[in-house]
């Protein structure tokens, strides 16, 4: 069974639904997309979206904000530091920060069984903002099922650039949406395989899995970490081929 | 998932545990004490704001809070009618 699709006709993948709009303040996108997951599953898999092997981008996450409204919608505000690169010609006319600061502010209603999420970028602004709203929501249809609904909108405002700018931005940002959606779909099929996937696994309470899938983000966490100080140390073989890591245990 | 300073990471995997256990086991079912993690989430916030600070990270108009208000660039999504 396919874990999730999107609907429509893009060339590339021939169920997405896309919607493409110019005007004279940035250009807008809209897609959706339907997950076989309830919307308790989609908002629990929420939170533990980050590390998936399709989030290397994403360099760290924090809770900044979070409370209960009167009405007792959950509200939250998460800052997020995501690598950043811009095309080789940009590069000529505007400085790319290596990391770029995101905020995701979140809205939970179980009384209507929706989150509504607002992103935006913090900094690097008068290049380009992409400012992205997500709405999930279970589907009167079928209860197991559970629809997104995103629109984003980009803006450059660098003279005489913003429309090549804005174009790059449309498409990172489209590369970007399919990644986080293979990254979604991952966590969610850890979380809850069906039953004829995993029989063992889906009948462990929930707290476990969620330990468990902690557990896994460790280790992956953990591999990253050594891959990269492995690279140092090649790093600085190189460049001190004098010294290899073992005559060099005196300055350790 | 790594904070952003290395040193809260400890404090805010902590609190996230306690976060997530609740989420899933009381608030999808109805309940709304939040603060059973307050503690835990003092601990992190306190290392977070200091370490914020010492890195001298530049977070703009993170305060600001765009869902709802008037600030909001872009209304309420529109659902594509295939979506039935």
């Amino acid at each position: 069974m396919t874990k999730g699709w999107f609907f429509g006709g893009g060339k590339e993948d021939s169920s997405t639904v896309t919607s493409h709009e110019s005007h004279a303040a940035g250009k807008v996108h809209s897609s959706a997309a339907i997950f076989p997951y309830t919307w308790d599953q989609i908002f629990v898999a929420f939170w533990l979206r980050y590390p998936n092997p399709y989030s290397h981008h994403v360099l760290s996450e924090d809770v900044v904000e979070r409370h209960l409204t009167t009405d007792n919608k959950l509200v939250t505000k998460r800052l997020l530091s995501k690598t950043s690169r811009i095309p080789h010609w940009a590069e000529r006319f505007v400085q790319g920060p290596a990391m770029v600061f995101v905020v995701e502010e979140s809205v939970i209603d179980l009384a209507t069984r929706s989150m509504m999420t607002y992103t935006r970028n913090l900094g690097y602004k008068k290049v380009m903002t992409v400012d992205e709203k997500c709405w999930y929501r279970s589907r009167l249809q079928d209860a197991s099922t559970t629809e997104l609904v995103r629109t984003a909108r980009i803006e450059s405002h660098v003279f005489g650039f913003a429309k090549p700018i804005q174009t790059f931005g449309i498409e990172r940002y489209k590369r970007n949406t399919g990644r986080t959606h293979s990254g979604f779909l991952h966590v969610l099929a850890d979380l809850f395989p069906s039953a004829e996937e995993n029989q063992e696994i889906a009948q462990e309470p929930l707290a476990k899995r969620i330990a468990a899938l902690g557990e896994r983000a460790d280790a992956v966490r953990e591999a990253a970490r050594r891959a990269r100080e492995m690279a140092k140390i090649k790093t600085s073989d190189f460049l001190h081929t004098s010294r290899t890591p073992s005559s060099d245990n005196s300055s350790a | 998932m790594d904070s952003v300073c290395e040193e809260c990471t400890d404090a805010k995997r902590k609190y996230d545990s306690c976060f997530n256990k609740w989420f899933s086991e009381r608030f999808l079912n109805g309940h709304t004490d939040l603060q059973q993690c307050d503690e835990l989430f003092k601990t992190y916030q306190e290392c977070l704001k200091k370490g914020l600070v010492d890195k001298k990270i530049d977070l703009g108009d993170m305060n600001r809070t765009v869902l709802g208000s008037e600030e909001d660039k872009l209304g309420e999504p529109k659902r594509p009618e295939k979506l039935g």
